[in-house]
């Protein structure tokens, strides 16, 4: 390992948080901030997703539905009951896990493709409920008048104030996955991806894992609809509709499944996106779906691998090369 | 030497198959049982049953004198009864480590909660894992290789692996399926002596493997299947010259 090795390895997490501090002074514009807050957002979701997806190998095709139970969970919460905002965030996490108990408790031991049936099926439903429900949820006219948070005398209803608050969600989130992953349970969720007959003969209770992954991510799914309903202090069914769970599905598998950064960054990049490619016309989201298949293709591992990659060269842990002498090992594995 | 392990006419069937057909025996603590016979005798099928995946059509499983017939696998893990596959079934994209970590899951505690929050208690208990996981790592040599991916490692090592994985929690009896199948000379003789050393280090030994002459010189007992049955049972002196066995294993003399 190189002096400058050493340097990247301590120094590359301060660079990129001062980075994304300073952020908000170098978007030119609120349209600008307005789509960074939102990819912000949407990379929590997209993280989230990833602790079932990433760690269990679980498909979620009705994410979305957990986001609007969080968003509609809060946002009922502070509009009617007055709450804090700070408790209704989480409320609306702890609602959303509960919903993922009702819907993961009976269809858990279903496998792969089975479950994430289940999961889109349970995603037309709650939205369904929140165009319908009309006395909770105000129907297709949604809930106006969200307030926004006060704290510390700032005033959080300029987007780039607001962005702060989505910033150090996103970064708790990613501390909070991270602990998780490099540990006994998260371990557990990560055997029964690669394996769960193995996993279930180290003693791996699989239903309970599967299910704790679940509780986890649509927990985090839940505190983005917060965070969403107070920022955009409106809310109605649109934003929740099922084609949203597409979009954060994709987010994901681009970002790289099972990476942490990659698919935080697939949030980000995906969201982001389709706006910078505005000038095209009609014809970006075309250009935007083939770009999802080119990286599919091309790189499996999503950005995530490849940033993974960059960061071990980098740190000098990986050496460039070395790829080749793994699939070698594994050639002679194969003879 | 009191009985760890025990089956009582146990058996399965698939449709009109009797994979494994009333087969008996005690597997004695501290010691090294062998489980032998011919291709599609059901060897592999009666290691399930004992280990849970299968769950039998007659018959019963005692582990430390308990029926855990209905005992799920899982629990049969936490019970102290743990084992390898015989087609690698490792955690191939986890490293080396968590390979092995994951093997010390029935061991540990740590809870969601304080492990996203990274509290002290799951801290120590993770050093502490680490610590024992790199034990047993240098015990199968393979501890220069902790930070590599499984699935990266040569045949021999992911068979050293799957060891490590099931022993480093201690069980009480740990059920190895045809460890020494695909080695070469020189690994088989270090897997004859760590296999003895399991032994030796108070962990039951049950283990199926085809390699005679190792089953020869380390088993304390031999269990013979044919056809699902249960043909022969003894030491390897025993077994060895057993009529019935000859017969399975050579054919029967026709003249």
């Amino acid at each position: 390992m190189s002096t400058f090795n050493k340097i990247y390895k301590y120094s590359r997490i301060w660079v990129l948080l001062i980075v994304a501090i300073l952020l908000p002074k170098w978007i030119p514009n609120l349209y600008y901030q307005g789509v960074v807050n939102t990819a912000l957002i949407f990379a929590i979701l997209s993280l989230s997703l990833n602790i079932l997806s990433g760690c269990t190998g679980l498909f979620c095709v009705g994410f979305v539905a957990f986001y609007g139970i969080g968003a509609y969970g809060a946002a009922i919460l502070a509009t009617r009951f007055q709450w804090p905002i700070l408790l209704c965030l989480l409320a609306g996490g702890v609602i959303s896990m509960a919903f993922s108990l009702l819907l993961g408790l009976p269809t858990m031991r279903l496998r792969g493709m089975y479950f994430a049936v289940a999961t889109l099926a349970f995603g037309e439903i709650m939205y369904q409920l929140f165009v319908n429900w009309v006395s909770v949820t105000g129907g297709s006219s949604g809930i106006k008048r969200i307030p926004t948070p006060n704290w510390f005398g700032v005033n959080f209803r300029k987007p780039e104030n607001y962005y702060y608050i989505l910033l150090v969600a996103a970064v708790i989130v990613i501390i909070l996955t991270r602990n998780l992953i490099n540990s006994r349970p998260g371990r557990a969720m990560l055997s029964i991806r690669e394996n769960d007959i193995a996993a279930e003969a180290m003693g791996v209770d699989v239903p309970k894992y599967k299910m704790l992954a679940f509780a986890v991510s649509t927990f985090f799914a839940g505190v983005a609809g917060g965070l969403f309903a107070f920022y955009a202090r409106y809310i109605d069914p649109t934003s929740f509709v099922n084609a949203e769970s597409s979009a954060i599905l994709a987010m994901m598998v681009v970002g790289g499944i099972g990476s942490i950064s990659g698919s935080f960054i697939g949030g980000l990049v995906l969201s982001i996106l389709p706006e910078m490619m505005r000038f095209l016309g009609n014809i970006r989201l075309v250009l935007y779906g083939l770009a999802v298949v080119v990286i599919i293709i091309f790189a499996p591992k999503g950005i995530g691998g490849a940033i993974e990659w960059i960061d071990g060269v980098l740190c000098g842990t990986i050496k460039v090369g070395q790829q080749s002498q793994a699939a070698d090992r594994q050639a002679e594995v194969k003879e | 030497m009191t009985a760890i392990l025990e089956t009582k006419g146990i058996g399965i069937h698939f449709g009109g198959l009797r994979a494994v057909d009333n087969v008996s025996f005690t597997a004695e603590e501290g010691s090294i049982t062998a489980i032998i016979g011919p291709n599609g005798a059901g060897k592999t099928t009666l290691f399930n049953l004992i280990a849970g995946f299968y769950t039998p059509t007659e018959g019963s499983v005692y582990f430390e004198g308990k029926d855990i017939t209905k005992v799920k696998t899982f629990r049969r893990t936490d019970m102290g009864l743990t084992r390898t596959f015989q087609n690698i079934n490792l955690f191939r994209d986890l490293s080396v480590m968590d390979n092995v970590l994951v093997g010390l899951h029935c061991k540990t505690k740590c809870d969601p909660i304080s492990a996203m929050l990274s509290l002290p208690n799951k801290r120590k208990e993770e050093k502490k894992s680490r610590e024992q996981v790199m034990e047993t790592l240098a015990f199968l040599g393979l501890d220069h290789v902790a930070e590599e991916k499984a699935g990266s490692l040569s045949y021999g090592m992911q068979k050293n692996l799957e060891i490590a994985r099931a022993m480093v929690s201690h069980p009480k009896v740990i059920l190895l399926d045809e460890p020494a199948s695909g080695l070469n000379t020189s690994d088989l003789d270090s897997l004859s002596k760590r296999v003895v050393a399991i032994r030796d280090s108070g962990i039951t030994v049950v283990l199926i493997e085809h390699k005679m002459d190792v089953v020869m010189t380390i088993s304390d007992k031999i269990i013979v299947l044919n056809f699902g049955k249960k043909i022969a049972d003894g030491t390897p002196d025993e077994v060895s010259q057993d009529e019935g066995v000859i017969e399975a294993y050579l054919g029967k003399d026709d003249d």
